[in-house]
């Protein structure tokens, strides 16, 4: 319909109706006419009516509303406003309804809007669109099915071979991400080591091109650069937008493909070993045999190393015996043991000792290959196999293989090897037995050889000359030092002819000697020439040589070089004189002697010291002289007859002087072995007198010490840092009722029993000792304390603990106490008498408060009178005060402090005291500020114990803080606990002073300097009321910050 | 003062502090019945009907926890206000003398005259035997 027909139409409205139904109901698409504002329809044509099965006269009843599903119509009306602004109405797929409540899918287009009849009306063309929708979702179908399928699908331009789709699992299969590979050359999937890909290309194209489809296996590279085997299914189709196209499929066959290949291979392998087996039953030399069985498996397998290892018990190494591959040089410096070093804890050493084969399947990592792992490397091995050759439980050695690629040795592979050492090891069995009797020979061979070996390597000199003093022989070492290369060289020639000629009628007179006589000269020393003209010392011996009648027929010698050990003899002669004249140096006496104890060398000071001279020494001077009676069997026993060790021994005796005086020594000594192998005794002797003196001095000292402590009334325990009892007194034994034996080493806890006034018992982690060792408090008593002795004896005690302190740590505690019974009496005597006093006293005050209170209402008193009178008055008030506060502090320390708890509201508390101490804060124009951090509900505590605690604070506050300062007031709340805090601007407490605070009648040492007022006793009385009320009161103060009070109430 | 005057015993053994209450009270407009130690007090309380009791502890002869049991044991006298007036702060005393009721309980030193007044003027003002938390 072209835009001409409309306006054809519209113009000549009369005729309309007409041409209208002629026209539109031959139009095979659906047409309307719609009322734009009510958006009913004014017309049909058969083709509308024929979609959504209703009558003409039907259609001319229905709305818009009646032919699309209820969710679409908002759209639909959308596209209606639209209209109406003028906008041309086109859209695709839009839901039809049919009478029958069926859907099909339209495409719609409109008119704009035109007059007809005096209303806007649109005309509407609907095309049924109901089969390509079905398409389209088909489609979407398909592409989600591909998306979902299990094998890897690409899709490539087959003129250009560049990918145009994937699915995820193709990505997946690769290793890409998603559109990674689209628009990339397919061959970029082909892995190098397979065929090529102009090949492959080649090879898919032509049975493509013959049959349309192809199938195969594809050796695939990875993103990552990791191969596998795929099946691949491709096949072409012309595509109306791409133009020819390939479709693959691609499934991991990667398992399946190493199963083939395993099967192949087991193959192989056994082919090898049977190679080997062959050569096993031909050979009977076991060296070949080794030799052959390696290089076949190298030639069947390709390994590049095979190697053959016999092992030996004595040295624990695995010998290398054959081997074969190209990597044969490995085999040189390799070492291998079964032992356990790092050597024995490889694959082989492993084997051996757990009598099984071992792979190692990765060089490179195989923490036990370490060893050997660098060099492995540079041969290009990476996985080794070892499998024992042995016969029953006799263990010849190994076999052992490697390969170039990891884990390469499966179970199979390593079971065959196994068999085939297997096969080695009984084949060197029957070798072995077979060559036992020729081994037999060899050795009787060897044996003489060996005796040639020993004779020609010996240090001695052996020689033989005839009757005629004519050479008949001579060793090798006695031929050069003759000047002759060759012992043969000798026979027939005389001393003359010989390198020490010099000497010649020297020697030759001796062998006359020995032959006329008879007689061996054996053991001598004589000087020798040497062939390098040398002169030597020679220890020669010399025997007549006899033949079986007994004549002698010649002259043997022997002659061993000792130029060296006279050197040595010389040496060690220098030595001692230099040892000699060097203890003659020393301050103490050096003396040797030999083994029956007789000095063979004393010094000059060993003479001064015990009264002897030389004369007497040279008579002979025995250790034993040296040392007093008494000890004379101990010091035999001990230095004479002693085990004869190499280190240094000592021990102390009574050393006695020529004149018969004693002293004592300390004698240190080593045993020596003298020239004759003789041992001897070396030693020095330390004179100990002072020493000695200065230990007895100790041990009186020690005494006295103990004597003290043990005479001291107070008890005294003293713990280490263990909290061990190390020490107990007896005033501390008699005490608590336990021995020393019963308290040593054992925890103080166990010994101190300790209780409160009321007879519970006190923790010991609460103890001063406790503190003491981990805190380095030092404590003295504060709380009642009683102890409980053995006997269950109860006694108050006072008592000081303090840590004992060496080079700033704590290396134990020390308690010293005593039984305050009577103090305690005293002390409540005290607390009685105070008390009744502070009544007494109170009387007096009460009438003079009274008075002047009644004086100051007076009128008629001169300025100066008023003025006096509220000073009297004022002092009256202080003194009650202190009064007041006495009393307190007898009531604390009887533990009678009342406390009569009520529900009650801190708040209402606070503001009290706040509105009390205003008076005094005032005069030093102080502020009070109170601050409720917290919500408050009505807490369970005695109100006047409160009162009086805050009292104090803030009245403290006012006194210590300075003019014009402001005091802070502060609750919190923490846990079960309400925690009011006092601060103020005054002076820090000092440190030294921090731990007094709370105690009774201190003042702060720098308060005290000022004017400041006050008893003392405030803070003391302040922690006994907090304590009383179930809180704990602390503080913290600093020059910058102030001091600020806190104490605790329970919520 | 039309009505008439309400009678107030004090039993107090020092004679100053006697005069001195005495004195004030009497300013105050009471009627005063003096008592200086507990044994007269308790006769004079059951012979004069005083409406109000100022008692002291330590008192010599009888002690005042003593005559304020005594008292106490008379039908008429158990709704009697005593207020305590003494100097012992603490102890068994005092204990004991709450249980037997009493109005309240002053240390005289922390109590100027003119309050001492006050409380007895407002004691007498709500009448009968009321025990107190204190």
């Amino acid at each position: 319909m072209g835009k001409g027909d409309w306006q054809k139409i519209m113009e000549n409205e009369q005729e309309a109706e007409k041409n209208f139904l002629t026209f539109f109901d031959k139009v095979s698409d659906g047409v309307v006419l719609v009322e734009l504002r009510t958006k009913k329809f004014r017309y049909g044509n058969k083709a509308m009516c024929r979609m959504l099965g209703v009558s003409p006269r039907d259609f001319k009843n229905m709305s818009v509303a009646d032919i699309h599903p209820r969710k679409d119509l908002p759209f639909v009306f959308d596209q209606f406003d639209k209209l109406a602004k003028g906008k041309i109405f086109l859209a695709k797929s839009i839901p039809v309804k049919r009478k029958n409540k069926s859907i099909f899918f339209a495409d719609i287009t409109t008119s704009l809007p035109v007059a007809l009849g005096g209303k806007n009306c649109l005309l509407g063309i609907f095309r049924d669109v109901s089969g390509r929708k079905r398409e389209e979702e088909n489609l979407l179908f398909i592409r989600e099915i591909i998306n979902n399928l299990g094998e890897g699908v690409v899709v490539a331009n087959a003129a250009t071979a560049k990918i145009i789709l994937v699915n995820p699992k193709f990505n997946r299969l690769f290793g890409y991400k998603k559109d990674e590979l689209v628009g990339r050359d397919v061959s970029m999937l082909n892995a190098p080591n397979g065929k090529s890909r102009e090949e492959i290309s080649r090879q898919i194209q032509a049975t493509l091109n013959r049959r349309g489809v192809w199938q195969g296996e594809v050796y695939n590279k990875r993103k990552d650069g990791s191969c596998f085997w795929c099946s691949a299914n491709v096949s072409t189709y012309v595509h109306p937008r791409f133009g020819k196209i390939w479709i693959g499929t691609h499934a991991d066959i990667t398992k399946h493909k190493e199963n083939e290949n395993r099967v192949a291979h087991l193959n192989e392998v056994l082919l090898a070993m049977r190679s080997v087996n062959k050569i096993i039953a031909r050979e009977r030399n076991p060296q070949l045999l080794l030799s052959a069985a390696c290089k076949s498996l190298v030639s069947a397998r390709g390994y590049p190393l095979a190697w053959m290892g016999m092992i030996k018990t004595d040295d624990k190494l695995v010998h290398p015996m054959a081997g074969a591959g190209e990597g044969l040089i490995f085999l040189k410096k390799l070492k291998v043991t079964w032992d356990n070093s790092e050597f024995g804890k490889g694959p082989t050493g492993t084997a051996i000792r757990s009598r099984r084969p071992i792979t190692c399947s990765d060089i490179a990592t195989d923490p036990s290959y370490a060893p050997w792992r660098a060099r492995a490397k540079k041969f290009g091995f990476a996985s080794s196999a070892v499998a024992l050759i042995a016969y029953g439980k006799k263990i010849f050695g190994t076999i052992n293989v490697y390969s170039g690629q990891k884990a390469f040795f499966d179970k199979e592979e390593l079971s065959l090897l196994a068999e085939l050492a297997s096969d080695l090891g009984l084949a060197l069995q029957s070798i072995d037995e077979q060559s036992e009797h020729r081994a037999d020979e060899e050795k009787l061979f060897q044996s003489r050889q060996m005796l040639e070996s020993i004779f020609d390597n010996i240090p001695e000199r052996v020689f033989w000359k005839s009757d005629k003093l004519v050479y008949l022989g001579a060793n090798a070492a006695a031929a050069r030092d003759a000047g002759f290369e060759e012992p043969d060289e000798l026979i027939g020639k005389t001393d003359y002819q010989m390198a020490w000629k010099k000497m010649a009628n020297s020697y030759r007179a001796d062998d006359r000697k020995v032959m006329a006589s008879g007689i061996p000269k054996l053991n001598y020393e004589e000087p020798l020439i040497k062939s390098d003209g040398s002169r030597a010392w020679v220890n020669t011996n010399k025997v007549p040589l006899r033949d079986k009648s007994g004549k002698i027929f010649g002259v043997l010698g022997t002659y061993e070089d000792i130029t060296d050990r006279k050197q040595t003899e010389e040496d060690l002669r220098k030595s001692q004189e230099r040892f000699k004249n060097f203890s003659n140096l020393l301050p103490q006496t050096v003396f040797e002697m030999d083994k029956k104890g007789k000095l063979t060398f004393i010094n000059h000071i060993g003479y001064k010291t015990f009264g002897y001279n030389e004369k007497d020494f040279s008579q002979g001077i025995y250790l034993l002289q040296l040392i007093a009676p008494a000890d004379r069997k101990r010091a035999g026993k001990k230095i004479l007859a002693g085990k004869k060790r190499k280190k240094i021994e000592s021990g102390e005796y009574a050393a006695l002087k020529k004149d018969g005086s004693t002293f004592p020594v300390i004698i240190y000594y080593n045993y020596t072995t003298q020239n004759d192998g003789h041992f001897g005794v070396r030693g020095s002797l330390f004179d100990i007198t002072d020493i000695k003196q200065a230990e007895i001095k100790l041990k009186e000292t020690a005494a006295k010490d103990e004597a003290l402590l043990s005479s001291i009334a107070d008890g005294v325990i003293a713990v280490d840092r263990e909290a061990k009892i190390i020490l107990i007194n007896e005033a501390a034994k008699k005490l608590l009722g336990y021995s020393e034996k019963e308290a040593l080493g054992k925890n103080w806890y166990e010994i101190l029993k300790k209780q409160d006034e009321k007879g519970n018992e006190i923790l010991h982690e609460k103890s001063e000792f406790e503190a003491a060792l981990t805190e380095k408090t030092v404590s003295a008593a504060i709380t009642p304390h009683y102890y409980v002795g053995k006997h269950g004896k109860r006694f108050p005690v006072a008592r000081a603990v303090s840590p004992v302190i060496s080079g700033g740590k704590i290396i134990g505690a020390i308690n010293v106490f005593h039984d305050a019974t009577v103090e305690k009496e005293l002390d409540r005597a005290k607390t009685d008498f105070l008390s009744l006093a502070s009544h007494q006293l109170r009387t007096p005050l009460s009438a003079m408060k009274w008075i002047m209170e009644i004086l100051m209402q007076n009128r008629g008193f001169t300025i100066k009178q008023e003025e006096y009178i509220g000073d009297l008055y004022r002092s009256n008030e202080r003194l009650i005060g202190l009064v007041n506060a006495l009393l307190d502090v007898t009531r604390i320390q009887a533990g009678k402090l009342p406390v009569s708890k009520k529900s009650v509201r801190i708040d209402k508390l606070i503001a009290q005291a706040e509105e009390t101490g205003k008076a005094a804060a005032d005069k030093k124009g102080q502020k009070i500020k109170v601050a409720i951090n917290t919500k408050i509900r009505p807490a369970i505590i005695d109100p006047l114990l409160f009162s009086e605690a805050l009292g104090n604070l803030l009245n403290n506050a006012s006194t210590y803080s300075p003019d014009k300062s402001q005091i802070d007031i502060a609750v919190d709340a923490f846990g079960g606990s309400y925690i009011i805090s006092v601060h103020n601007l005054g002076p820090a407490i000092p440190r030294s002073e921090q731990q007094k605070i709370f105690t009774q009648f201190y003042r702060g040492s720098n308060a005290q300097d000022s004017s400041y007022i006050g008893s003392g006793l405030g803070l003391f009385i302040t922690k006994a009321v907090v304590e009383a009320n179930g809180g704990s009161i602390w503080f913290e103060s600093t020059a910058e910050r102030g001091t600020t009070l806190f104490f605790t109430v329970p919520k | 003062m039309s009505e008439k005057k309400k009678k107030i015993l004090i039993a107090e053994d020092d004679s100053m502090l006697l005069d001195i209450l005495s004195d004030k009270l009497s300013k105050s407009g009471f009627e005063v019945i003096e008592a200086n130690n507990g044994e007269v007090a308790l006769h004079k309380a059951l012979t004069l009907h005083p409406d109000l009791i100022l008692l002291d502890i330590l008192m010599p002869k009888m002690d005042g926890v003593t005559m304020l049991k005594k008292l106490r044991e008379k039908k008429e006298y158990v709704a009697t206000p005593v207020i305590i007036l003494t100097n012992v702060s603490y102890g068994e005393q005092i204990d004991e003398a709450i249980k037997h009721g009493v109005q309240d309980f002053l240390i005289k030193t922390n109590w100027k005259l003119d309050d001492v007044v006050k409380k007895v003027k407002q004691k007498l003002a709500m009448g009968g035997l009321k025990d107190e938390n204190f």
